[in-house]
C-alpha cells in the first residue's frame, strides 16, 4: 500500500456548526506531520476519516490513493489492516491482559501460529518498554503505561501508516518525554508514515517533519519552526508566544 | 401557540422514535450478517453461554422453586373449595409452562444478563474499546454483539424449561408433601398437561421470542450509548434503565400475542 494521506476539500458540519470548511491536507510518505489546534477544532474527527470511523459531509479522503468515502466494505478492511490507530485513552479492552491486547489484532487478522504470535507480542512490548507488564490489566496500568501498550498494539501488524489521537494528554513531562523519544525511535526503526494530532506545544515539533495548523475550519501548512523563529501562522505563532512568555515568567 | 408547540413536540418525538426502530432495524441485519460470517465464534459463544445460562442457574432454580410453591399452596386453597385438590399438578404444570415459566425466566435474565450486556457494550462504546476493534478491522458484530445473542437464543429455552421443571417441583414439595395431595393424581396432572404439543410449542416459542428481543433491545441500548441523550456514566446508566423496561415490556406484549396467537 502506498503510504500517502490525503485529504481534498472536506467538509464537515455538526448540525448547524461547520467544523471542516473544506480541509487540503497532504501527508508524505514515509513523514511526521503534527495536526495542531485549538480544543474543539476537529482534529481528532479529521483523524478518524481516515479509517472510516467517522465520514465527511463533502470532500474526498484518500489513504494511498483509495478514496476511503468511495471503496467497499473489504478494501476498508485492508486500509484499517495497514493502519494503527492509537485512541486518546489508549482504547486497550479492559477484560484483557497486556498481552492478549496486543495479540488481538495479530490473533484475529493473520495466521500465525501461537508462537510467533508470542514472539511478535513480546518484541513490540519491548519495543515499548512494557514486557514485564505483559500479564496486569489495563486498570493496573498507569495513564502513560496505557498508551505505551496502545502503541505496541497499534505497531503490532508492522501498519505503514500510524495515527495517533493526543497521545501524551494527560501525561507527566517525563512521560511525554519518553513517548516522542519512543515515536521517534519506532519510526526510524518500522518507517511508517505518522499523523499525530496533539496539544502539545511546542513539544511535540521535535519530532515534527512538517506541521498542520487547523483553526476555524481550515488546514493551514507550515514547516516546524526554529527557536524564536515565526511560523507566518498567526494561531501558531500566538501560541508559541503565550509559551515563551509563560516559560520566562517562571524561569524569571 | 401552545398548541403549535405541542404539534411540534409530538412530531419531533415521533420522528426519533422512527428513527430508533430503523436504526434498531439496521443493527438487527448487522448482527445476523456478523453472526454467519467467519470467523464462528464458538469459544466466545460458550463464554456467553457460561455467563448468560450457567452464572444464572442459583437464581433461575431459586425462583423457580418458590414460584411453584406458592402456586402449590394457593393452587391446593383454591381447588379445595371445588373438591378438585388432584387436579393441582395440571393447573401447576399449565400455568408454569405456558406462562410463569417463560416470562419469569425472561424477567430474571434481562435484569440480570440484559442489563450487563448492555452496560458492557455501552462502557466499551464510551472508552472507545469498539472504535478500536473498527480499526483493527474486527467486526463488533461478529465478534462482540454475535456471540451474545447466540448465547441468549440458546440458554432461554433451556433456563426457562429448568425453571418450569423446578418449579413442578416446588408445588409438589408445598402440594403433596406438605399439604397432602394425593402423589399419584399430582403426577398424572403433570403428565395429562404435557402430553399435548401446544404447551411445549408455547413454552419454546415464548422463550425464544423473549430472548431474541431481550438480546437485541439489550445489546442495541449499550451499543447506542453516546450517540443520542447524555454520554459517559450517566448515558450508560439511562441506556441500560431503557434496556430492561422496554425488554420488560416488549416481553408482557408479546406475551400477549404469542398466547392469542397459538391459543388461536
Amino acid at each position: 500500500m502506498n503510504a500517502h494521506l490525503t485529504l481534498k476539500n472536506v467538509v464537515k458540519r455538526f448540525g448547524t456548526q461547520v467544523v471542516h470548511g473544506g480541509l487540503n491536507l497532504d501527508v508524505p510518505q514515509g513523514k511526521t506531520t503534527i495536526v495542531v489546534g485549538h480544543s474543539g477544532a476537529g482534529k481528532s474527527v479529521m483523524l478518524k476519516y481516515f479509517i472510516g470511523l467517522m465520514h465527511p459531509d463533502e470532500g474526498e479522503v484518500l489513504v494511498g490513493g483509495e478514496n476511503v468515502e468511495t471503496i467497499g466494505c473489504k478494501q476498508l478492511n485492508e486500509i484499517r489492516s495497514n493502519v494503527g490507530f492509537l485512541f486518546q485513552g489508549a482504547a486497550l479492552f479492559d477484560s484483557m491482559t497486556t498481552f492478549e491486547n496486543v495479540a488481538l489484532p495479530l490473533r484475529e487478522k493473520t495466521r500465525l501460529s501461537s508462537s510467533e504470535i508470542r514472539k511478535r507480542v513480546l518484541e513490540k512490548l519491548d519495543l515499548v518498554g512494557m514486557v514485564e507488564a505483559v500479564d496486569k490489566y489495563p486498570a493496573e496500568l498507569s495513564g502513560g503505561m496505557q498508551k505505551r501498550v496502545g502503541l505496541a498494539r497499534s505497531l503490532a501488524r508492522d501498519p505503514e501508516v500510524v495515527l495517533f489521537d493526543e497521545p501524551t494528554t494527560g501525561l507527566d513531562p517525563e512521560a511525554t518525554f519518553n513517548i516522542y523519544e519512543l515515536f521517534q525511535a519506532t519510526q526510524k526503526c518500522l518507517g511508517y508514515t505518522s499523523l499525530i494530532v496533539s496539544h502539545d506545544l511546542p513539544k511535540v515539533f521535535r519530532i515534527a517533519d512538517q506541521i498542520a495548523v487547523l483553526n476555524r475550519g481550515h488546514i493551514t501548512v507550515c514547516e516546524r519552526p526554529s527557536i524564536g523563529q515565526e511560523t507566518g501562522e498567526e494561531w501558531l505563532d500566538r501560541v508559541l508566544e503565550i509559551e515563551k512568555k509563560g516559560l520566562e515568567g517562571v524561569l524569571l | 401557540m401552545i398548541l403549535l408547540n405541542t404539534a411540534e413536540n409530538l412530531g419531533s418525538r415521533t420522528l426519533d422514535r422512527v428513527e430508533e426502530h430503523g436504526r434498531w432495524g439496521l443493527f438487527m441485519l448487522r448482527t445476523l450478517n456478523g453472526i454467519f460470517s467467519r470467523p464462528f465464534r464458538f469459544s466466545t459463544t460458550l463464554r456467553e453461554i457460561r455467563s448468560i445460562g450457567f452464572d444464572s442457574l442459583s437464581l433461575i432454580i431459586f425462583t423457580g422453586v418458590f414460584t411453584g410453591m406458592v402456586l402449590g399452596l394457593q393452587g391446593y386453597t383454591s381447588l379445595r373449595q371445588f373438591g378438585s385438590e388432584g387436579a393441582l399438578g395440571l393447573g401447576v404444570a399449565l400455568s408454569l409452562f405456558t406462562e410463569l415459566g417463560p416470562v419469569l425466566t425472561a424477567l430474571l435474565l434481562t435484569g440480570r444478563s440484559g442489563s450487563a450486556m448492555c452496560a458492557e457494550l455501552g462502557v466499551m462504546r464510551i472508552s472507545e474499546q469498539t472504535s478500536a476493534l473498527h480499526s483493527m478491522a474486527i467486526d463488533p458484530y461478529n465478534y462482540l454483539v454475535g456471540p451474545k445473542w447466540l448465547g441468549t437464543l440458546i440458554c432461554f429455552p433451556v433456563l426457562s424449561f429448568l425453571f418450569c421443571i423446578v418449579g413442578v417441583g416446588g408445588a409438589y414439595m408445598a402440594g403433596v408433601m406438605l399439604l397432602g395431595v394425593n402423589h399419584a393424581s399430582f403426577f398424572h396432572g403433570i403428565v395429562r398437561a404435557l402430553e399435548g404439543e401446544t404447551i411445549l410449542t408455547m413454552c419454546t416459542t415464548k422463550s425464544l421470542v423473549f430472548g431474541f428481543f431481550m438480546a437485541s433491545v439489550c445489546t442495541f441500548k449499550g451499543s447506542q450509548v453516546g450517540s443520542r441523550g447524555p454520554k459517559g456514566a450517566v448515558g450508560v446508566s439511562a441506556a441500560t434503565t431503557e434496556a430492561v423496561v422496554y425488554t420488560s415490556v416488549t416481553v408482557l406484549l408479546w406475551d400477549y400475542l404469542i398466547t392469542s396467537l397459538i391459543i388461536g
